[in-house]
């Protein structure tokens, strides 16, 4: 990556700053970093924003944390403000999310989904209890019922929505008490 | 990799027609993706990038709108055609050889890819005027057709996973460039901006992240792309858009009701200098070309279309001027080659 400034040198300065929920990314090189009044070290807005979300605990000290997969540290994810790899989010969950919480609408993805991932998506809207119509239907119904919210439990779990996850295990008491 | 071809072809986005073409210069969606089993850019080394840039130049061909693409890769690309493809916007600034960046671009360049930026893939579609819902149609056929060949990095909370939380969830970023000069002349510009910061919107100016508003040109797009859906945060961009339409179109009528002569004035002084300059900076070329628009735009130059002054804005950039005329130039002949493109172009259209 090059110096967005003087566009020669290489940027080894990247510089985040959020003002009013807006990221502002900088990426320059030493000298133009010096130049603009940006010091080097790594107590920058990125880490300034983590440590007040997370009233400065031990999250925003150098506590050795890596991610187990790319071995990104949590030093290298303030100083850069990028991740390493997808298990980043899984490794650092509880200091993005006050960075996502900031800086997006909402915690969780609403939008379209690669193909295998439609069924977790699906369970958002709960669906309503069954409307039993006759006995016979009932019999038929119930199994297949319990077995799709046993299904839907499981991709609940998946996504951590145990609040969820209890209300589907309440329908099929209820459903099985019947 | 010969850019030239590029030079002859006019660009779809670049036609000024489309939805609100008279406001709207062009719309476009990109969606950032990474591929599952690689790290994230800055954790990769140059094989796995090289992996990369071969998986996905290797499956452009099972993907129908890609068919006919061009690759151009950054390593060994001399610096003039790397600033060529950025005033194209087809390659941003952060596409560096020192990563295998790499871009694809499509038949037409209605499509690209972006692999090696800041994320494994970005996909792109722009288009003319007000296009952002039949964007949003086509880049998901292009990625639909890729997430069948290509798997994506996915987690059912956060969506598709992107190197900066910024990007994370739909990694969509929808942008809308748009031209107000009755609004930058009723001096309501400061106010427009930031209420539409203040609606969760990011408005730049035309050269795209830290540049400065030139030629009463603005570039508004979303700032979040994790919470909403793709079409809630296109939906919600484009009802600002089209409050921010109706406000510069009662700017300019206020303009033609009240201050015609003014107007004209500055159309034809615009006009006058465009078409007698012998030297003309970039700077002053925007400047001037943004009153010849508004001049076609409010109908008062006839004989001059808006496909033209859109490419004049393209063509007189540096790179473009140099690619033109084939070789490197300094400040003072690219000033000189600017005004005689403009010369010439606006004298054949007038004839």
């Amino acid at each position: 990556m090059i110096c967005q400034n003087c566009q020669k040198e290489e940027a080894t300065v990247h510089f985040t700053e959020i003002i009013d929920s807006k990221v502002n990314e900088l990426n320059l090189c030493k000298k133009c970093a010096e130049k603009k009044g940006i010091s080097l070290t790594v107590s920058n807005a990125f880490s300034e924003f983590i440590s007040g979300m997370t009233g400065g605990q031990a999250q925003t000290e150098d506590d050795g944390r890596c991610c187990p997969r790319c071995g990104l540290s949590f030093k290298e994810l303030r100083q850069g403000g990028r991740l390493g790899c997808g298990e980043c989010y899984t490794a650092f969950e509880d200091s993005l999310s006050a960075l996502i919480k900031n800086i997006q609408k909402g915690p969780k993805h609403t939008g379209k989904s690669p193909p295998g991932f439609k069924e977790e998506v699906s369970i958002k809207t709960v669906p309503a209890p069954p409307v039993m119509e006759s006995n016979e239907k009932v019999a038929i119904d119930k199994e297949a019922r319990i077995k799709e919210l046993r299904g839907k439990i499981k991709a609940a779990i998946a996504i951590e929505e145990y609040e969820q996850a209890a209300h589907l295990r309440d329908w099929i008491k209820d459903l099985e008490s019947k | 990799m010969e850019l030239e071809y590029l030079l002859t072809n006019i660009a779809p986005w670049l036609t000024g027609d489309g939805p609100e073409a008279d406001i709207v210069l062009s719309s476009r969606i990109r969606l950032a993706r990474n591929l599952k089993g690689f790290n994230f850019l800055r954790k990769t080394g140059e094989a796995s990038r090289r992996e990369i840039l071969d998986l996905i130049c290797g499956v452009i061909d099972k993907v129908s709108p890609l068919s006919g693409s061009t690759v151009v890769k950054l390593e060994g690309l001399p610096d003039l055609d790397r600033l060529f493809l950025m005033e194209r916007h087809l390659i941003s600034r952060e596409l560096s050889p020192d990563y295998q960046g790499a871009v694809i671009i499509g038949p037409e360049e209605i499509v690209s890819l972006m692999i090696n930026e800041e994320d494994h893939l970005r996909i792109q579609i722009i288009r003319s005027g007000m296009s952002l819902s039949r964007c949003w149609e086509e880049i998901q056929k292009v990625d639909a057709e890729l997430e069948k060949v290509l798997e994506y990095e996915y987690s059912p909370v956060y969506g598709y996973l992107t190197a900066c939380p910024s990007n994370v969830g739909t990694g969509m970023r929808a942008s809308v460039m748009i031209h107000l000069p009755a609004l930058v002349l009723h001096k309501q510009i400061d106010k427009i901006i930031q209420t539409v910061g203040k609606l969760g919107l990011a408005v730049r100016g035309i050269n795209g992240e830290g540049s400065q508003a030139a030629g009463n040109m603005f570039q508004i797009s979303n700032q979040s792309t994790l919470g909403k859906s793709e079409e809630e945060i296109l939906g919600d961009l484009e009802k600002i858009i089209s409050k921010i339409i109706v406000h510069e179109r009662n700017g300019r009528r206020v303009l033609l009701e009240r201050q015609l002569l003014r107007i004209e004035d500055q159309i034809y002084r615009a006009l006058g200098i465009l078409n007698n300059a012998r030297l003309i900076t970039s700077e002053e070329t925007i400047d001037l070309l943004s009153a010849l628009r508004m001049g076609v735009d409010l109908e008062v130059l006839e004989t001059i279309t808006r496909g033209t002054v859109n490419q004049l804005f393209l063509y007189t950039q540096p790179a473009h001027l140099q690619k033109l005329a084939g070789s490197s130039l300094d400040a003072t002949k690219r000033d000189a080659l600017r005004a005689k493109l403009i010369r010439d172009k606006i004298e054949k259209e007038g004839r």
